[in-house]
């Protein structure tokens, strides 16, 4: 009895081990699914980004200047702002509770009206929680070297 | 909460000015990602080395526009900061604009983010 009892608390034990260690990585695994939700709604005329971004979205774009939420997202739903490209490399996400940092390598490519973009740039995401679902809060970029 | 922020504000650039690591420690998380305005990362360790070896000393800053925005237990702050500062021996001069991010963790603010991009 008291053998089966050991083996018992070491299976909780060991359980709760696994459980503790998984929880981070799961969320990780989910910011990296929120992240690619949001290059595939860029490609794909701004669906989903309603969803994805923030009402409190701070955008810092790589030469400092700021845009509004609503102006985003109509220039990529009205097809002023159209990517051909959007690839990340580099990503790595890092999980304070209910605060995600997402960090990476950002290269663009597509057109502003008549104007081209190619741009590679560092790229820094900021995810709260909001009401259960993770939302981009903050998007900053800076000129790669 | 705001006020509290910038209270760490003020004492973040203190902190900065007077080559001051361990207050740096205390503030920073374990996982700060720390970017500066060329780009290049620091991780925890290796920016308070760079403090306590004095490889990276500040000699002025000033701010303007600071902004404090707190989202529960998530915090921004931004402003323009212009900066000299030598790193390596070499002096440098910056005029940019920084972010913040604050998360709540165990019953205090940890700077969980710096990342400064130049205007240009």
């Amino acid at each position: 009895m008291k053998r089966r009892f050991f083996l018992f608390s070491l299976l909780v034990a060991l359980s709760s081990a696994v459980l503790a260690q998984s929880v981070p990585d799961a969320t990780e695994a989910e910011i990296m699914q929120r992240e690619k939700a949001w290059r595939a709604a860029l490609l794909n005329v701004g669906t989903g980004l309603e969803e994805t971004y923030s009402q409190h979205l701070s955008y810092h774009d790589w030469n400092g200047k700021t845009h509004e939420r609503a102006v985003l997202i109509a220039d990529v739903k009205s097809g002023q702002l159209k990517y051909q490209a959007v690839r990340m490399s580099k990503e790595q996400a890092q999980v304070f509770i209910n605060t995600a940092i997402v960090t990476g390598e950002l290269e663009l490519e597509g057109n502003y009206g008549a104007t081209s973009i190619s741009r590679k740039a560092k790229l820094l995401h900021v995810w709260v929680k909001e009401s259960g679902t993770w939302r981009l809060l903050v998007h900053q970029t800076q000129k790669a070297d | 909460m705001e006020k509290e922020i910038l209270e760490l504000e003020d004492k973040w650039v203190a902190a900065l000015l007077n080559c001051d690591a361990d207050f740096l420690a205390d503030l920073y998380a374990d996982g700060i990602v720390y970017t500066h305005t060329n780009a290049a990362m620091d991780t925890k360790a290796s920016y308070l080395a760079k403090i306590r070896s004095r490889d990276l000393v500040y000699h002025t800053l000033e701010r303007h526009d600071i902004d404090v925005r707190v989202f529960g237990a998530t915090a921004l702050a931004t402003c323009r900061w212009k900066q000299t500062s030598t790193s390596g021996g070499v002096a440098f001069e910056v005029d940019a604009r920084y972010l913040h991010v604050y998360a709540r963790v165990a019953e205090s603010w940890q700077m969980v983010a710096h990342q400064s991009t130049k205007m240009v």
